[in-house]
């Protein structure tokens, strides 16, 4: 098991390489001048030929890539176009509020999802199965800016409980996760639901039935841990997301994370920025799925690998 | 990540529940700025949210007062050559800089220098390419030579950009200065954590012992409209600036807030392709200018918040004239297509940047042409897009692919020149400047260089006077509006207000007991 993974672990490497140059073409090739929206609005040519020329944005391309992989082979990812900062500075700064972020929002949704989905698929097609659905349809419907702006506006204007948004403490945390958990908590109830409505139907579950457990351990028990195999993957997806920032909630809630800083970043065309993120993130989508794959073998013995 | 810090966020969580939240602390102010600061070097960059945070910190030559009318800052007088080339500016005296080194000419003349220098490459050098030299004939006079005339000199030294900086703390920074800004403004910089928050303190050195009256401010990027409004609301922040029309009804009528409104100076038109078939028919310009309904447009687009151009720059730039006011008349404007040999109007493409005011234009645009069978296809384009599909390096007046484009300028030096040159110049094609119709008429271009050639005001009035007749007349772009400046303000706050240029000021910020 632990070779195992250690053998996977390292097989990212050659597949980091290929996402580098994949990320680099990607972002270069994207339309946009650096230089033009650096230069600001109203700039005349002489002023964003200047940028050019302070910002080093005339070397060909392939220069460039190397001074990128360049740094990178040093630990350093460059310095950010638009205000001159080292790009590590930026990302160790925004990596820790998305992870906290993600981390408050996962917890609730999964624990909160997986409740409904086991008491839906429980009284399938009764008043608590409607009742959950119906919540869990609503929490993937509703737009999360929408749902993120009405809780501030009943929450931080109406009632004063919390800061409307950024993150100074620890309070701060609870909107953003509620409105960036909705959307997880929907998703994980409906899947559960229908993951264990599979899972009851097997034999073993009449034969624990007909050996006369009680209902509770069958559910909780034996049909839930063969359940959580597909919950799992999905769990691990949602994470993977989740850590990438949510730049819908990010930007409404004035948090200073992973989404925040991609979407400037994008927006001014910053390509050590926006490389940076995009390597980060398929690093970190990497070792989700890593990490999934090693679960699978924990949860059911039968899935393990030599 | 420790046990004691999970229980200690724990605890948090539910502490912070608990307690009322009151960010507001007597004699400290917020402000909710609606983009990202960049730097804090106003000298090296081209934006409004840069200039307005450090109005604080850094003081011009020549300010602006609240209609962009010049007025003295740390130049108490100033006067101008007949031959526009040499401008003499008597400096304010006993003014130190925040790190108590002397404000006097030779600091000055290190500012003009530097901005001058083309090898350092400073954003704002193309404002200050005509210097040749200065002299500073004693310590509190400054004296501007030029290699050639340009009459709007004195407004260039009120452009935001043009702040005076220490030069110690140049000499001391280098190209760091924009981290560390050293003024002769009221406040110091204090912190500033980019894409969070910035702080700067109050200057307990300032030469007027009446300001500063609040002891910090504190500025946060919120691009979000929603929640810079929200902030304004829970109090959290006491200034929003560029409140959005569609929101400004959730403020008003309130006790506890006002809307500060007033006329801007960017003047918002759609830009015709001159070089291309229709629009090189001066019919065709006439009956779209003829086409919008204008009154609705302002209420449709912009809640009623922006005003009818009346002529090619805004009321409040130097040397506007008033011309004939443009009519709706959809008649007019259909023997007018018919004329032209376009009865049955044609399909065209108009472009514009993705946001919501825009896009909101281009659909009303497109309603009010169909008045005249013309059939547009709307093109909204990411900003960086746009930039490169309008302006892009290989753009040439043969080559420009665009037919209709909604574009719009405002001169930060709050002159006639730097509106009618990038705009409706021949000098100013794009992707040289901003001049997207590729509009180009002798008369025209003469006039702006003449009035370039003296300070002399009543000429330049003059030669101003003829541009934007003539350019009135051919129509080189559909004017649409002028958009107003937009503020919230918490009520007991004073003296944080918006600019017509859409900056804003803070240094004389007050609360009510």
């Amino acid at each position: 098991m632990f070779k195992y993974s250690l053998r996977r672990l390292f097989a990212l490497v050659p597949v980091l390489f290929v996402i580098s140059i994949l990320v680099f073409l990607f972002v270069h090739l994207l339309p946009g001048d650096p230089a033009r929206l650096l230069a600001g609005d109203n700039a005349t040519l002489e002023e964003v030929e200047t940028v050019r020329r302070a910002l080093n944005l005339d070397q060909p391309l392939y220069r460039q890539y190397f001074d990128f992989i360049g740094h990178i082979a040093n630990g350093n990812l460059g310095t950010s176009l638009r205000t001159g900062e080292p790009v590590t500075t930026m990302i160790a700064r925004a990596f820790m509020p998305t992870t906290w972020l993600a981390l408050s929002s996962l917890g609730w949704s999964v624990l909160f999802g997986l409740g409904v989905g086991v008491v839906s698929a429980t009284r399938r097609g009764r008043l608590g199965d409607y009742i959950g659905m119906f919540a869990a349809v609503s929490g993937i419907s509703v737009p999360p800016f929408w749902l993120g702006l009405l809780l501030m506006s009943v929450f931080s204007v109406k009632l004063g409980w919390f800061g409307t948004s950024g993150f100074d403490k620890p309070s701060d945390l609870i909107l953003p996760s509620i409105t960036l958990g909705a959307g997880v908590a929907a998703v994980m109830a409906r899947f559960t639901r229908s993951a264990v409505i599979g899972v009851c139907l097997e034999d073993y579950i009449r034969t624990a039935r007909a050996k006369g457990l009680k209902e509770k351990i069958v559910i909780w028990k034996h049909a839930l841990r063969n359940a959580l195999i597909p919950v799992v993957t999905m769990v691990g997806l949602q994470f993977g997301f989740l850590l990438g920032g949510s730049i819908v909630i990010e930007r409404v809630f004035r948090w200073p994370g992973m989404g925040q800083l991609l979407l400037d970043a994008i927006a001014f065309r910053d390509y050590a920025v926006v490389q940076a993120e995009i390597l980060i993130f398929s690093a970190e989508f990497l070792l989700i799925n890593l990490t999934v794959d090693v679960l699978y073998g924990l949860i059911n013995p039968k899935i393990r690998y030599g | 990540m420790t046990m004691l810090k999970i229980v200690a966020l724990g605890a948090g969580l539910a502490v912070g529940a608990l307690t009322p939240h009151n960010a507001a602390r007597a004699g400290e102010l917020s402000i909710a700025l609606d983009q990202i600061v960049q730097g804090l070097n106003p000298q090296d960059s081209g934006y409004n949210v840069d200039y307005s945070v450090m109005n604080g910190v850094y003081e011009r030559l020549i300010a602006f007062d609240k209609t962009m009318k010049l007025v003295p800052q740390l130049a108490t007088s100033w006067s101008v050559s007949d031959d526009a080339r040499t401008f003499t500016l008597k400096l304010r005296k006993g003014v130190k800089f925040q790190d108590g080194t002397d404000f006097n000419a030779a600091a000055v003349k290190f500012n003009i220098d530097r901005l001058a220098d083309p090898n350092l490459n400073l954003r704002k050098h193309s404002l200050f390419k005509m210097v040749d030299h200065v002299e500073t004939p004693d310590d509190d006079t400054v004296v501007i030579k030029l290699k050639e005339p340009f009459g709007a000199m004195i407004n260039t030294l009120a452009h935001p950009s043009v702040v005076m900086e220490s030069p110690a703390a140049i000499r001391k920074y280098g190209k760091d200065i924009a981290k560390h800004p050293v003024g002769t403004g009221p406040f110091t910089f204090g912190t500033w954590i980019p894409g969070e928050k910035l702080v700067v303190v109050k200057n307990d050195n300032y030469r007027d012992r009446q300001w500063p009256q609040v002891d910090k401010v504190t500025f946060y990027p919120v691009p979000e409209n929603g929640t810079r409004v929200a902030m304004l609301m829970s109090d959290e922040v006491q200034f929003v600036s560029d409140l959005p029309a569609e929101l400004t009804k959730r403020l008003t009528g309130s006790q506890n807030y006002d809307v500060l409104e007033k006329p801007g100076i960017y003047v918002r038109v759609m830009s015709m392709n001159m070089m291309k078939k229709p629009y090189s028919d001066p019919r065709v310009r006439e009956a779209f200018n003829l086409a919008i309904d204008r009154r609705a447009l302002v209420q449709v687009v912009y809640s009623g918040h922006a005003i009818i151009p009346d002529a090619p720059i805004a009321p409040d730039t130097r040397f506007h004239v008033a011309q004939p006011t443009l009519k709706t008349d959809v008649a007019k404007a259909r023997e007018l297509m018919k004329q032209a040999g376009y009865a049955g109007g044609f399909d065209t493409v108009l472009w514009s940047r993705n946001n919501s005011t825009e896009i909101r234009l281009m659909q009303f645009i497109k309603q009010q042409l169909a008045q005249i069978n013309v059939r547009v296809k709307i093109v909204p384009l990411e900003g960086a897009t746009f930039n490169e599909k309008l302006l892009g390096a290989n753009v040439t007046p043969e080559t420009a692919e665009h037919d209709l484009v909604i574009t719009g300028w405002s001169p930060p030096t709050g002159d006639a020149d730097w509106h009618l040159r990038p705009v409706y110049s021949t000098e100013g094609f794009i992707p040289r400047i901003w001049n997207v119709s590729f509009y180009s008429n002798a008369t025209v271009d003469r006039a702006i260089a003449a009035a370039l050639q003296t300070a002399d005001p009543v000429k330049r009035a003059k030669a101003y006077a003829v541009a934007q007749a003539r350019i009135w007349k051919d129509r080189p772009v559909v004017w649409l509006a002028i958009d107003n400046a937009l503020a919230g303000r918490r009520k007991s706050l004073s003296g944080v207000f918006p600019m017509p240029d859409k900056t804003f000021q803070y240094a004389h910020a007050a609360f009510a007991e």
